[in-house]
């Protein structure tokens, strides 16, 4: 980061490399849409770039990254550009024949699950469960403390056992 | 409140024991639950490696264009510094006087809060990651509002709504060239109501300082009115403005 802040452009596209794709896979999940994703990925390292003077020596770099992508998928929704959930029919129907089988109704059930949840909690939930942040480093990147984060996450986590209570059963 | 071994029971691979402990936890069972279900949604289709580089050009251009990254003290101190550049030259601007406050200390006490409030809430308005700083500041502007009503003598003098009326149209004139070096400076940040108000609130002290030094009025029916009024008046159609404004980057 050291480097980044003075200019080197290496170590940028090292992060780049090694942030992008978790990054937009967040985005992709909070904004529910490709291209939004794609939008606001740039957006936040753009924004990155631009903000960078304003990064705290001895600060955790993941959380302060995912702020900013927060920040710029609220930016968006608050503009009225939040897309609403696709139908069925906009579920991809094909799927190279590499990738892992993917239960499409499981994955549109959970979606809307999600997109049930105020945006905090949602968001908590996103960042612990997809992106692997722990609940210090999501209270770090909120700006709130981390019991506050835990309690968004419980309440988050509940209210999807209440929606998805079938699908739990099934698993458990 | 949640229980204290949620974090060990929502992680990737919880221990046996803790898993025992979710069956019987009203808080970690349904959550646990939960957390599971998620975990069978695949990951979203990867973007192949150049779709994604195609992402980072205009990063990579900005960087070119900006090897150096600017220090965020540098916006700070443009905020509180025509801030206290405004505060000051309205005050030495204005005509003197006869003194309306209740004592002395009220009068330089109240002087000295609302300078405080110019220069150092301009600076922490802009301070990063300081959000428990910012709403201790929050405070400190409910303070300084109360002090500003209480500070008079009680004197009212003639002509109030008149004389009223000149005072908030002063200090929102003073006002209006700092609150635009504010806007300038918010859009560098993610939007936050917080910040905004406070850098608001930070201007529009600047202003009522003026004010404070300068009004005959003292009653406090004129200085809630006319002063301390379009003080908040200013830092609520900051926060709404900015809705209004593009964002240059979207750091906290």
């Amino acid at each position: 980061m050291e480097r980044f802040c003075a200019g080197d452009s290496q170590a940028f596209d090292a992060l780049f490399a090694r942030h992008a794709g978790a990054v937009r896979g967040f985005l992709r999940r909070l904004t529910q849409s490709e291209a939004a994703a794609d939008d606001l990925t740039q957006l936040t390292f753009l924004s990155l770039v631009r903000a960078r003077g304003r990064f705290l020596a001895g600060a955790r770099f993941k959380p302060w990254l995912y702020a900013i992508a927060a920040n710029a998928a609220k930016d968006h929704r608050r503009r009225g550009a939040h897309e609403t959930l696709p139908g069925d029919d906009a579920l991809p129907v094909q799927v190279a024949d590499a990738a892992p089988v993917r239960d499409l109704g499981l994955e549109k059930r959970v979606r809307e699950a999600l997109e049930q949840l105020p945006e905090a909690q949602r968001e908590a939930i996103l960042l612990h469960r997809f992106q692997g942040l722990s609940f210090a480093e999501i209270a770090e990147q909120a700006g709130v403390t981390e019991s506050a984060v835990k309690v968004r996450a419980h309440r988050g986590y509940e209210r999807l056992r209440e929606l998805l209570g079938d699908l739990a059963g099934e698993l458990s | 409140m949640s229980c204290a071994r949620l974090e060990e029971v929502l992680s990737e691979n919880p221990s046996a024991e803790a898993r025992a402990h979710a069956v019987t936890c009203p808080d970690c069972g349904p959550a646990l639950q939960a957390f599971d279900v998620l975990g069978q949604v695949a990951e979203p289709t990867p973007v192949p490696v150049a779709a994604l580089e195609s992402l980072k050009a205009s990063s990579v251009a900005e960087l070119r264009e900006r090897p150096r990254a600017r220090p965020w003290w540098v916006e700070a101190l443009v905020l509180a510094g025509a801030n206290a550049l405004v505060a000051v030259g309205a005050s030495m601007a204005m005509s003197w006087h006869q003194s309306q406050h209740a004592s002395l200390m009220w009068r330089w006490g109240a002087a000295g809060a609302l300078g405080l409030l110019a220069v150092v809430g301009g600076w922490i308005a802009v301070v990063p990651q300081a959000k428990r700083v910012r709403s201790g500041a929050l405070l400190f502007t409910v303070a300084c509002a109360v002090v500003a009503v209480l500070c008079g003598s009680g004197d009212a003098g003639g002509q109030a709504f008149a004389a009223g009326i000149g005072c908030a149209t002063t200090e929102c004139a003073i006002s209006a060239v700092p609150m635009l070096v504010a806007g300038w400076v918010m859009t560098r940040f993610s939007s936050s109501g917080l910040r905004v108000w406070l850098a608001g609130a930070s201007v529009g002290a600047a202003g009522m300082l003026a004010l404070h030094l300068h009004c005959p009025n003292g009653s406090a029916a004129h200085l809630a009115t006319f002063h301390v009024a379009p003080w908040l008046m200013l830092c609520f159609a900051g926060v709404a403005a900015r809705r209004f404004l593009p964002t240059f980057a979207h750091a906290p």
